[in-house]
This record gives C-alpha cells, sequence and structure tokens, in this order.
C-alpha cells in the first residue's frame, strides 16, 4: 500500500498544447489543427508525443479545440509512440490565447503535480526527466518560489533565426531569469540586476523551444491574472511583480545534451526539417520512427517507391512510399509525401509535397509547399513561396509566384482561378515581409497572424509605429482624450488634472515625461479635419482660446525650469509636425510667456541650445525677435534693479 | 475433417486443464505459474473455451473452429501488443547492452511458445518465423535480434527431430558437415504430434539462456590462453566482454593495457576506469595516437556488435582503423564474440541499407555552431572490418578462424531460417 502511494505521488504529467491560435500555416494547415501538419511526412504532434514517450513521461494531457478533437484523437492513435502512453483529451471552444488554456487547466483541475508544459509543435529529443527532477530539488531545497523552468536552446545561426530576437538575462549560478524582453535593437536593462547577483549573464543567442516545466501554482497564476495571455505575458508579469506573486523563474539552456526545436511559421518549418533530415532529432528520424531506408546524402527511400533511371535525386531529400518518378526528373532539397506520382521533366526543389500530390509533365516547383491531393498539370511553374491548400488543381502552363491557393471559395474573397484553384487576397499581404530566408524561402507569415495572442507580432508592430514605449504611448491618447471631452463639456480644469494624474500613475509615467505628454496633447486637440478648413489666423486664436481654458492646467505643470524645457522641446516636437503650428510658434511661446508660465530663463537657455537639424535652426532663427524682445526687456529690468540699488 | 476434430480437441484439453489448474499435478511450479499467466493474458479465450465446453458435440464442430479461430486473433493481439512493445523498447534504445537484448529476445519468444496455440510443430515454426518476421523487419539494424530469433527456431527443429528419432541415434549438438549433408535425405515436414514436445523445447531454451548468461564467463575462461605476461595489449571502446577478459587475466598475470577513447561516444574512458579500479595499468589514448602506440603492442583485443557470415566485423567506429594498423605492423588481431552474436548476414556494398546506424551527429559538431547549416554532418555508430583483418575469434565454444564462421552458422541456425520472410511448406 505504502509503495502505491509513492507511485502516485511520483506521476508526471505533461500537458500538450495542441491548438496553437495562430494561422501562420494557413490554407495548408488551419489554425485548429496545424499540429497534424506533416514535418517528414510525420504529424507534429507524433514528434511530441515521441518525444515525451521516450524521456519517460506517460500521462499527457493534450488540449485542442473541440472541432478538431475528432482529428486529433484518431491521429494520435495512429502514432507508434503514443501507444504506451495514457492520453487524456481535454477542450474548450472558449479559449482564444495561451492562457485561456491555462485557466482553463485550473478550471479542470487536471494538474495533481509539477508538469511539463509544451505545445504540439516540439520536434526532437530532450531529456525531460532529469530537468524536472532538478526542479523538484531546487523547490525543496533552494527556492520555494520557482514556478517554471522554461528550457531555451542555443540558437544554430542568430542571423537567420526569426526567433532568436529576444533577450534573456540569467543569474549565472543558478540560472534564475532576471530579466526578459523581446525588443529589436537597444535595450536598457536596470542598474539592480548588475548590482544584486555577483554575475550575470546576459544572452541573445536564445530560441524557444516551447518547454517549459511549471509547478502546481502556474495554472492558479493565470487564473488570478487574468490579462496573461501568452507564456511571455506570464513571463513579464512574474518579473515585474516577482515580490507580489512571491514566485522566480528559471531557464535552462540545451546545448550538447538534446535538440529541440519549435515549428512555428515557415522558416522554423524549413530549419527543422532540416534538422531532422541531418539527424540532430535522432532517434527521431525518418529511418527510425518509420519504414525507410537511409541513403548517402541525407536521402530517405520509403517502401515499394518507383523511381525512373534517369531520375536524378539530391541531396536531403525524403520520398514516401508507393510514390512514383519520372524519367529525366530532378528533385533536391524537397519532401515528398506517400503515394505522389511525378511525372516526366519534372523540377522540384526546395518545396514541401504532402501525401498524394500528383505533378504532371515538366512543370516545375520551387519553394514551396503543395498541400494534400493537388494536382499540378502540365508546365506549370510555381516558385517563391507559394501555399497550397489540400486538393487544389492547377490547371496547365499556369505560372505562380508568391500566391497562397485554396481548392474551395468559402467567403467569396478569393480570386477564381480555375474550377479548383482559388488565389487568398489578403489585403495586409504587401507590408510586413520580414522573413528574409538567407536560401531564398520566404514564406509571409508574420502578415497573416490575426490572432494578437502571438505577442511577437505585437511587439513588432509597436516597434515600428512608434519609437516611444507602449505605456507612454496609451498615456498620450488618454490625455488627448480627457482633454477634448473637458473643453467640449467645460469640465473644470481641477478635475482634468485629477483625471490626467491618475492615468499618470496608471502608466507608470514620471513627471517629466507626462509634462511633455500634456503639452503635446494640448497642442495637437483638433482634429485634421478641422485644421484645414481653418487659415492662419483663426488656428491661433482657437489655439490661443484653449490654451487659456487650459491655463490651470498648465499651470499645475508647468512650474519648475525643467518643466518649462519639458514644455519647450513639447512645442518644438509638435511644430515639427504640423504646419499650421509651426507658423505660430513664436506667438505661442510669446503668449505662454506672457501668462507667465514660461520663463525668461528657460526661453533663452531653449535658444541657446546647440541643435543639429536643419528644422531646429530654422525655429530658433524665427524666435530671434522675440529673443531679442526679451533681452531689452531684461536689460532694462537689470538697468531699473541697478538703478533702485 | 481430422485437423478439425484434432484442434478441438485441443482446446477441450485445455478447458480440462482451466477447470483443474490447482490440482494440475504434473506442471512443475514455473510452469504452472507460466499457464496461469497465460489465462490471464487472454480473459476472452477463457469464456470462450467454458461455452464450447458447455455445448460440446461433434455437430457443432465447424463452431467451435470459428470460436478458435477468433481465440487466436485475441492471442495475437495480445502478442502484437507484446511485439510492438519491445520494438519500441529497442527502438529508443532502453536495452543499451546486446546482451540485455538477446535475453528480453529468448524471455519474449518463449512466452509465444508457451501461448500460441499450435498442435503440430509446423504450426509453431510458422507463427514463429512471422513474429520473426515482424520484428526483424520493423528493426533492421538489430543483427542480434535476427540471431536469436533464428536460434530459437533451430532449438525448435532440432528437438522435434530429436523426438522423432526417439532416442534411436544420438543427436550431436555439433554435427559435423558430413552428416548434416547425408542427413538431408529424411526431410522432415514437421507436421506430426510429438507428444511433451513443448517440455523439451523449454528445456532447451533453459539451457540456451544458460549459454547466454555465461558466455562472457566462458571467454573470459581462455583468457590465460592469449595474454601473457608483460604483453600490451590495445582495446577500442568499450565492451563488456573485453573487460571481463582483461579482468580474469589479470588475476594471474602482469600486462598493460592502452585504451583508444572511441570518440564520439567516448566509452574507452569508463573501460580505463573500470580497469584502473582493478588495479591493471592501463592507459587512455585519443584515437589518433593508436597508429604510433601499435608498434609496440602485441595483441589487439576488441570486442564486437556482431560478426557477419563472411567473418567480418561490424563494430564500434574505429575499429576498422585499429585493424589495418594491426595488420600494417602484424599485430594479432583477437575479436571477441559470444555465438548469438554470430549473424547470418553479409555486407555487400558500404552503401548497404541497414548496415550503419547514423546518430546524432551532436558528438561530432555542437548544434550552436552556426556552420550547422551549412554542412552535412555524419556520425555512424559502426565500422565494417573485413574478415582479412581479424586473425581470431574467440567464442564461448572456444577460438574458430574468419573462415571457419560460415560452419558455425550452419550449425547453430538451420538453412531454411536464414530468410524469415519466405513460409515453409
Amino acid at each position: 500500500m505504502s509503495t502505491n502511494k509513492v507511485q502516485k505521488q511520483d506521476v508526471l504529467q505533461a500537458v500538450v498544447v495542441a491548438n496553437f491560435f495562430h494561422k501562420n500555416f494557413w490554407p495548408a494547415a488551419d489554425g485548429d489543427s496545424a499540429c497534424l501538419l506533416p514535418l517528414v511526412n510525420r504529424p507534429l504532434l507524433h514528434y511530441t508525443l515521441d518525444m515525451l514517450e521516450s524521456s519517460g513521461i506517460l500521462d499527457v494531457i493534450v488540449f485542442c479545440s473541440s472541432g478538431s478533437a475528432d482529428r486529433i484523437k484518431a491521429s494520435v492513435q495512429r502514432a507508434s509512440g503514443a501507444r504506451r502512453l495514457n492520453v487524456v483529451y481535454t477542450t474548450s471552444d472558449t479559449c482564444r490565447s495561451f492562457g485561456d488554456v491555462l485557466r482553463h487547466l485550473d478550471a479542470c483541475a487536471l494538474i495533481r503535480n509539477d508538469f511539463v508544459l509544451l505545445w504540439g509543435n516540439v520536434v526532437g529529443r530532450l531529456p525531460l526527466l532529469p530537468l524536472v527532477k532538478r526542479f523538484k530539488t531546487l523547490r525543496q531545497s533552494g527556492d520555494k518560489g520557482a514556478v517554471m523552468t522554461i528550457v531555451y536552446q542555443r540558437s544554430s545561426d542568430p542571423n537567420t533565426t526569426s526567433a532568436a530576437d529576444q533577450t534573456v538575462v540569467l543569474a549565472a549560478d543558478t540560472g534564475r531569469v532576471l530579466f526578459h524582453n523581446r525588443a529589436r535593437g537597444k535595450i536598457n536593462l536596470p542598474l539592480e540586476l548588475v548590482l544584486d547577483n555577483r554575475t550575470v549573464d546576459i544572452r541573445r543567442d536564445l530560441v524557444d523551444t516551447n518547454v517549459v516545466i511549471c509547478s502546481t501554482a502556474v495554472p492558479p497564476l493565470f487564473a488570478d491574472n487574468f490579462d496573461f495571455q501568452t507564456k511571455d505575458d506570464f513571463v513579464k508579469g512574474l518579473l515585474i511583480n516577482e515580490e507580489i506573486l512571491n514566485s522566480t523563474l528559471y531557464a535552462h539552456v540545451v546545448d550538447g545534451d538534446g535538440y529541440a526545436g519549435e515549428v512555428f511559421d515557415w522558416p522554423s518549418y524549413e530549419r527543422v526539417t532540416r534538422d531532422v533530415l541531418h539527424r540532430w532529432t535522432y532517434p527521431q528520424v525518418p529511418e527510425v520512427v518509420d519504414k525507410y531506408s537511409l541513403r548517402y546524402g541525407n536521402v530517405y527511400f520509403g517502401d515499394n517507391i518507383k523511381l525512373a533511371l534517369t531520375c536524378d535525386v539530391g541531396n536531403d531529400t525524403v520520398v514516401g512510399s508507393d510514390s512514383k518518378f519520372g524519367s529525366d526528373t530532378r528533385i533536391s532539397n524537397t519532401v515528398v509525401g506517400k503515394n505522389c506520382t511525378i511525372g516526366n521533366n519534372v523540377v522540384i526543389e526546395n518545396s514541401y509535397l504532402f501525401n498524394g500530390v500528383n505533378v504532371k509533365d515538366k512543370s516545375v516547383i520551387r519553394f514551396s509547399v503543395i498541400g494534400e491531393n493537388c494536382t499540378i498539370k502540365e508546365n506549370s511553374n510555381i516558385s517563391d513561396s507559394c501555399i497550397l491548400g489540400n486538393g487544389v488543381v492547377v490547371e496547365p502552363n499556369t505560372e505562380l509566384k508568391q500566391k497562397r491557393l485554396l481548392s474551395s471559395d468559402s467567403n467569396n474573397k478569393s480570386k477564381k482561378l480555375s474550377a479548383k484553384a482559388f488565389v487568398y487576397d489578403a489585403e495586409n499581404n504587401s507590408d510586413s515581409d520580414d522573413d528574409e530566408d538567407v536560401r531564398g524561402l520566404t514564406f509571409r507569415t508574420r502578415s497573416w497572424s490575426i490572432n494578437s495572442g502571438s505577442s511577437s507580432d505585437n511587439d513588432d508592430t509597436a516597434s515600428v509605429a512608434a519609437s516611444i514605449p507602449d505605456d507612454t504611448c496609451m498615456f498620450y491618447s488618454e490625455v488627448v482624450d480627457s482633454l477634448i471631452r473637458g473643453f467640449e463639456d467645460h469640465v473644470h480644469c481641477d478635475n482634468l488634472i485629477l483625471e490626467i494624474n491618475s492615468s499618470r500613475y496608471a502608466y507608470n509615467i514620471n513627471y517629466r515625461e507626462a509634462n511633455f505628454q500634456v503639452i503635446r496633447a494640448m497642442l495637437t486637440l483638433n482634429s485634421k479635419a478641422e485644421l484645414e478648413a481653418l487659415n492662419q489666423v483663426r488656428y491661433y486664436t482657437q489655439l490661443q482660446s484653449k490654451l487659456d481654458y487650459f491655463m490651470p492646467v498648465l499651470r499645475n505643470y508647468i512650474k519648475s525650469s525643467d518643466s518649462c524645457e519639458d514644455c519647450l522641446s513639447a512645442i518644438e516636437d509638435i511644430a515639427k509636425g504640423e504646419e499650421l503650428l509651426n507658423t505660430v510658434i513664436v506667438k505661442v511661446i510669446h503668449h505662454l510667456y506672457n501668462m507667465n508660465i514660461l520663463s525668461e530663463e528657460s526661453i533663452l537657455r531653449w535658444h541657446e541650445k546647440e541643435e543639429d537639424t536643419q528644422f531646429a535652426k530654422n525655429i530658433r532663427e524665427k524666435a530671434n525677435k522675440l529673443i531679442e524682445w526679451l533681452k531689452d526687456a531684461e536689460e532694462e529690468t537689470d538697468s531699473d534693479e541697478d538703478d533702485s540699488s | 475433417m481430422c485437423s478439425i476434430i484434432s484442434i478441438y480437441e485441443f482446446t477441450k484439453l485445455r478447458v480440462v486443464l482451466i477447470k483443474n489448474q490447482l490440482n494440475c499435478v504434473s506442471c512443475t511450479p514455473n510452469s504452472f505459474f507460466r499457464r496461469a499467466f497465460d489465462f490471464v493474458y487472454t480473459p476472452y479465450s477463457i469464456s470462450n473455451k467454458r461455452h464450447t465446453d458447455s455445448g460440446a458435440s461433434k455437430p457443432e464442430a465447424r463452431k467451435s473452429r470459428s470460436l478458435f479461430k477468433k481465440m487466436l486473433d485475441i492471442d495475437g493481439k495480445t502478442h502484437e501488443m507484446l511485439i510492438n512493445n519491445y520494438i519500441s523498447n529497442l527502438k529508443i534504445k532502453k536495452w543499451e547492452s546486446n546482451y540485455v537484448i538477446a535475453e528480453k529476445t529468448v524471455q519474449l519468444f518463449r512466452h509465444f511458445i508457451d501461448t500460441i496455440n499450435w498442435s503440430t510443430t509446423i504450426e509453431l515454426l510458422n507463427q514463429l518465423r512471422e513474429y520473426g518476421f515482424q520484428i526483424t523487419s520493423a528493426l533492421p539494424l538489430q543483427f542480434i535480434v535476427g540471431n536469436i530469433i533464428r536460434r530459437i527456431l533451430n532449438i525448435v527443429r532440432e528437438e522435434y527431430t530429436a523426438a522423432r528419432k526417439s532416442s534411436e541415434e544420438e543427436i550431436d549438438v555439433q554435427d559435423s558437415l558430413h552428416k548434416i549433408v547425408t542427413s538431408e535425405d529424411d526431410v522432415d515436414d514437421y507436421n506430426s504430434i510429438v507428444p511433451e514436445l513443448k517440455l523439451s523445447i523449454f528445456e532447451h531454451l533453459d539451457e540456451f539462456q544458460m549459454e547466454i548468461e555465461s558466455s562472457n564467463e566462458d571467454i573470459s575462461k581462455q583468457a590465460l590462453e592469449h595474454i601473457h605476461s608483460n604483453e600490451i595489449i590495445l582495446t577500442v571502446g568499450k565492451s563488456s566482454e573485453v573487460e571481463m577478459f582483461l579482468k580474469e587475466a589479470a588475476k594471474d598475470r602482469i600486462f598493460e593495457v592502452f585504451i583508444t577513447e572511441c570518440s564520439p561516444l567516448n566509452h574507452g574512458r569508463q573501460l580505463a576506469l573500470n580497469l584502473s579500479k582493478h588495479k591493471i595499468q592501463s592507459t587512455l589514448i585519443p584515437d589518433s595516437t593508436m597508429f604510433g602506440i601499435m608498434s609496440r603492442v602485441n595483441k589487439v583485443i576488441i570486442g564486437v556488435d556482431s560478426v557477419m557470415a563472411n567473418g567480418g566485423l561490424r563494430t564500434f567506429n574505429g575499429c576498422h582503423a585499429v585493424a589495418l594498423a594491426a595488420a600494417h605492423y602484424s599485430v594479432p588481431v583477437i575479436v571477441l564474440a559470444p555465438m548469438y552474436k554470430l549473424s547470418s548476414r553479409y555486407l555487400c556494398s558500404y552503401n548497404q541499407d541497414a548496415f550503419n546506424e547514423f546518430v546524432s551527429p551532436a558528438g561530432v559538431l555542437n548544434y550552436s555552431d552556426s556552420v550547422v547549416s551549412k554542412v552535412d554532418v555524419y556520425n555512424p555508430t559502426y565500422d565494417y572490418v573485413p574478415p582479412e583483418n581479424v586473425t581470431l575469434f574467440i567464442s564461448n565454444n572456444g577460438g574458430h578462424s574468419p573462415s571457419y564462421v560460415y560452419r558455425l552458422l550452419s550449425e547453430i541456425y538451420h538453412p531454411l531460417d536464414y530468410d524469415l520472410s519466405v513460409q515453409n511448406k
């Protein structure tokens, strides 16, 4: 009985999230069942389950959306490695993000112990049990607040991996995660990082593996913090509120003792496929998990294939079982599925053909993905990252470049190419083509992520849209909102100050930044349409009336000489963007001086400041008159003072 | 019709056994346990059998036959599960050493012989061959599995012929070539029913298991004949046979051992550590310095993964270079190979499927090295050493020259079993 108890305690669970919440692989696979996308003729999920099985984990909980649950179940039953796994399925329709999945797990109370959490797109071999053991001893002996060990992989080629744009700071001795940021370019590290720890590793060569080891505290943390949507949110939230949540994060870097690759878009699909063919994932290689035979040059031949004598098969190629190749056909760097028929004189390079594809004579396929049971008729040319959904029929003599093709037109948005080929046009297809691969496989993927759940996309767009941090942006828009409302509804200025102050605290904006943003907001209250209707004179009178109205607000914020400086730089900043304000800038400054908001010294100091840009010089030239007048006035007062003394 | 009745009677016999399983006097405790185990495995068949027993009469023979077929199916399923389990265990390398693989294979087939419903030997043989074919085709790289299966098939055949001849003439385990050639005349179809065959097969299997267990010991007993005082021995990597052999020799003789690291797995380090604990003077050297040392070496003693039918070796990566260096300096190469490592396969070409195993290149190159995407890295596990570079095999039965291997093969395996895919009549 006692031994029985011990065994029960030691049950190690793994949670596999089989729903990706993105449509990166569409139309070759839809979002719900993208984990069944074949990688080297085997569903992605099988690799993940095999990895769990070979590392000794037997209890697996698979999360999937209810729409795809049946397909996933059927597929798992066919998996050889999953036979010995005890797989439990849990489904939900309300989950829209990774965070929702964990909240769902918390609600279902499926987790009994420390568990391994991973996505259904992890390919590789990792000794997970030692990692879990280390995590447990860490929790028992060292840090009781440890909630998660994140497994990272050292990237093979920092130049090409798009996921490597993250900075992780680790405590060198314990491996504790101290800082995590996904921003590109320059980052600011808080000084405490170095002060509190003897040595820290600042690493930019790490790639996510999407494998984490969690304690039972993780799902409740997600439930408590309903704004955690992704793992990154979780990491960020935990690092900011470390003391409040009393939980810490650790990292493990895989280097040499295993391999784990994550397939989240086409470039990573290509990378992991290459790694599988180059046997980094051993024993998860084609001829061990399936019936293939390995030839020199990483060529894998399935059972019962027919190759014409003059057929040329290049390196890094997989040919699935029962496939046929015609004469003078050349293939290289390509994965061909099962039951494919390839005609004569066909060229296929760097492409992925799924099961049952039929390619007729003299066609050319380069850098493309061809979905299941497609037919490509004679003399077609498909190149430059075309992605064909299942069952597409391409008519003879067609030329396709960078297209996504569907076999049926579901929402009438697509352009008809032929009876069974529809081109999908995305509105935002042209912009943000940011995934460049060295070998030319530029599948456009980022622009397809409709779901806002994946945070890397958000960060990207934010960093492109404006160079200022997110919170400041939010604060600014909030200030603008309150000012507009205040002006229209004649709200008392004291209340406005209160409002602005509260949003200042909400977004954690420091005092000077707030001054700057308030002035900016005040000067940009007019909408574009209004501006066009106004001429210079009327614009100024309107602006002046607004400034007068908000005078108490200004007085509240612009007090010290520092704040005057902020105010002037804000005016300059806005003038740079708006032609109308630019013409009246001197008047505005003068007016503010008259109202005793800007001090003489600060204006003079601003004017004397050396600026490089042409625009700044122009403004200062314009202000020359005002300055002269100011100087005169100063001398007068000086002389007056001299006289009086 | 005759066969139907015999099957039917057979099922009836089993039913009696179930009913009286507690007073089943003739069973040894071991076999009794095995029977009980069998019943646990096939709960459906028990109920079926009971059913046929209650309505037992000759007109229902056909019905009982179909039930019997069904029964076989269910049995087959549990066997299928066992086979799949076995295959996946081997695939994920749960059992690393060849010795463990051999033991597990014998255990598995022992269970099959026990649980397959067979009345004539040919049925048993065909069923075993089918399972054997399934396993060997799923594991083309594990030669040892095929060796054990062929050996077991041969044991069944031997026991059958021995029982048939019913001790009229002595069956010598080591038949001479002449005898084998001449005894071909009485070709048996393995169709007659032999009583007590199962028991004698199990006895023979026990012997075989003992042979596997004691093979390392038997090899190491010959150590003193080959290792002499003050000799310098060179070995490659880690092999349990070599380790035991050297330790045995060290009891009486003082000698020195050089061990190559055997990169990238570096098993040699472990052997060096083990030997030095055993007070044997040992030196660990990098693979590359092996040639420089060779002129001082008196003997090269290596282990092997499996011995090919022509006397060539499939052995750890790096052995070929050692064997060539040894040939250059005319140093004898002694290979320690227990009988169960003798395989009936040949190497036809270096591009042959399923000869070598390519593992992850992680040991050769780090994944994080940025060249990974631009180079192909191969990390083969095995080397092929041609028979002319081998001086002597030492098996548990004594020393043999490479040219004698074919003869050993014909003794331990039946020629009909070389190809498992072809069904015997």
